[in-house]
């Protein structure tokens, strides 16, 4: 992974006079630029404790409810039968400009309520952080095909015609058309274009930067990173499930359309 | 430990010490890399005696009332351990069971589920150990009780010592029986095809054989492909090689389906799931389905291009996903795609000599 490689750097240059090392977050379009932090002092590492909160019109998602529960911005009624998901590469950032990153993902299974808690083995530095972000799903240097023997087995690929890589998200369920119920299945992940020459296969992920994210890491500490389902479908793209209903992985439009409608799905609760 | 036996005095005890059973590794073909590893419990180890002993319990027709029938009755590893060509397996005196045999390998990468079991076609064991209790005293298959099959197996002077080399007790009882049995099923590794070769060429391992052809590929292309037959949703695309998810679901057979998930979770919103089977060795497991209802790979796929019920209680919302429930594929896309299923056969599997009648 790019932090990986950072880490990496780090280490040819710094060993062994700093421990702790903070890379430069400022949007880099992959640029390995790095910024190292001297430290004389070790500083100690705490470590976290991230629970994942899937909401839906401010409701805990239930999945395979008898009736619709949920309601999209354009007034569309529907239930949820599957939500799954990634989140990767979780930033503590310094008011300085450098920040902290977690070099790890997290598959979410709504089935599968163990995946409702992620306790990253890399321990965060002690220190004032100003916000946190995090990736949704997987950046270019991430999102390879076949790497992650846990995501392969829950049979999570983005298929390689598609560009490859994995799903970032698979929300499935049914929506009330009109009177009638319909399947509506948003999976995101690689955006193919395929109106230009040669086909063109774009880095679909987003930085999920929620506000009010200012956390003091002085202990372990626990916090919340609550996803708000119907955010998925506005903001600024008014989604309706009768145009973008199925079979969205091959299609540009709706792959790009997630991708701006994403940045608000995401609240952090720090308590 | 030790065995021990007293002394006419009683004072004394001449013990012979007893050998512990070695660990066995399980050999994975390097592809496997790529997905979870075996799931091995804590409480039923691999070893070399108990996978020998767990070999001779699963062809052992004692287990059954009649003794006639073994696992392998059902369970043939002739054919990737499937009754073939029978729609519905057959028990004692010929009765006919209510599910399609399932064919057994990689039964060691089963993924749990929260709220109901992992194996059987509803989900009604959460563990190897645990389905291998339930064929012996079934009404419609074994028709014997644990007592009476504990009994012969002790008074076989074959397997006292065996069950000793196993587990270091040469008192028999039912726990250790299925122990081994699920021993020897966890061994049953199916990893090598012209698919396998495929994924090895794609991923930089060395392979020998032949790997996909060009009507394959095309198969696989259909297969892979999100607006034909995105098969691979549910049964995994490359490099996962097991062709299988495992998850239980309603892939749209009938408007009102058999319970299938529901009858272990009582929940309605699990009528008509049934465990995804995987896609490998498929020329060894006719007819096809939960109830043997396809004879043909043909049928098989002439169902998933036109014939999915779009009504059906409880369909898997990934029936939808090529856009509808009918994909109309041509003539020639359902040949390319059933010569593609016919690429995932392992003839090293069904031929390997460890798997069969001891």
């Amino acid at each position: 992974m790019k932090n990986s490689i950072k880490n990496l750097l780090i280490a040819l240059i710094a060993v062994p006079l700093f421990s702790i090392s903070f890379t430069s977050c400022e949007d880099e379009d992959d640029e390995i630029e790095t910024m190292i932090i001297e430290k004389t002092v070790e500083p100690e590492r705490y470590n976290l404790t991230i629970n994942i909160v899937n909401k839906a019109n401010g409701n805990g998602v239930v999945l395979n409810t008898t009736d619709m529960p949920y309601i999209n911005e354009a007034g569309q009624s529907f239930k949820i039968t599957r939500l799954r998901y990634l989140i990767s590469d979780i930033a503590f950032h310094k008011a300085d400009g450098s920040c902290f990153t977690i070099d790890e993902y997290h598959f979410v299974d709504a089935t599968n309520t163990t995946t409702f808690v992620f306790n990253p083995t890399t321990a965060v530095p002690e220190g004032e952080y100003t916000s946190i972000s995090f990736n949704f799903g997987f950046d270019l240097e991430d999102n390879q095909t076949g790497i992650y023997a846990d995501l392969n087995s829950a049979s999570f690929g983005w298929p390689t015609p598609l560009g490859g890589g994995y799903h970032f998200m698979q929300l499935e369920g049914i929506y009330d058309s009109s009177g009638t119920e319909r399947t509506f299945l948003t999976h995101m992940g690689t955006a193919r274009n395929n109106t230009v020459t040669p086909t063109t296969f774009e880095d679909n992920h987003f930085e999920a930067k929620p506000v009010n994210s200012a956390i003091t890491i002085s202990g372990d500490r626990a916090f919340d990173i609550e996803m708000n389902v119907e955010e998925w479908y506005t903001n600024p793209y008014t989604w309706d499930f009768n145009v973008y209903p199925r079979m969205l992985m091959p299609r540009y439009d709706p792959q790009r359309k997630l991708n701006l409608n994403g940045p608000s799905v995401f609240t952090v609760n720090i308590p | 430990m030790a065995a021990c036996q007293k002394d006419d005095d009683s004072v004394t005890a001449e013990c012979d010490e007893l050998k512990e059973p070695t660990p066995f590794a399980l050999t994975l073909e390097p592809h496997f890399v790529y997905i979870n590893p075996p799931e091995i419990p804590n409480d039923n180890p691999l070893t070399v005696e108990g996978i020998e002993l767990g070999r001779k319990l699963f062809f052992e027709r004692k287990l059954s009332k009649n003794n006639q029938i073994s696992c392998a009755n059902c369970h043939n590893p002739a054919n990737a351990f499937n009754d073939k060509d029978r729609a519905l397996s057959r028990g004692v005196g010929g009765l006919i069971g209510e599910r399609n045999a399932m064919p057994l390998f990689n039964l060691a990468f089963t993924r749990n589920f929260p709220g109901h079991g992992a194996f059987n076609w509803d989900g009604s064991a959460n563990t190897i150990e645990e389905q291998a209790f339930i064929p012996v005293a079934h009404p419609l298959e074994m028709q014997e009780t644990w007592t009476n099959v504990v009994s012969k197996l002790q008074n076989d002077p074959a397997y006292p010592p065996m069950f000793e080399a196993a587990f270091m007790t040469n008192v028999i009882d039912s726990n250790l029986v299925v122990k081994a049995l699920a021993q020897f099923e966890r061994t049953l590794i199916s990893g090598e095809s012209k698919m396998d070769n495929e994924i090895k060429k794609e991923f930089g391992f060395d392979y020998t054989g032949p790997a996909l052809n060009q009507q394959e590929r095309r198969g696989y292309e259909i297969f892979a492909d999100n607006t034909r037959g995105d098969c691979v949703h549910c049964h995994t695309d490359i490099p996962n090689p097991l062709f299988t998810d495992f998850e239980f679901r309603n892939n749209g057979l009938d408007v009102n389906p058999d319970s299938g998930l529901a009858l272990v979770t009582k929940k309605a919103s699990d009528v008509g799931k049934f465990k995804t089977p995987s896609l490998r060795n498929l020329v060894y497991t006719a007819p096809y389905m939960h109830d043997g209802r396809f004879a043909t790979l043909e049928e098989v796929i002439n169902f998933y291009s036109d014939s999915v019920k779009a009504n059906s209680t409880n369909i898997d919302n990934l029936m939808f996903d090529r856009g509808s429930h009918i994909a109309n594929l041509s003539d020639q896309e359902k040949d390319d795609l059933v010569s593609f299923l016919r690429a995932i056969t392992d003839s090293s599997f069904v031929n390997n000599p460890d798997f069969r009648r001891p």
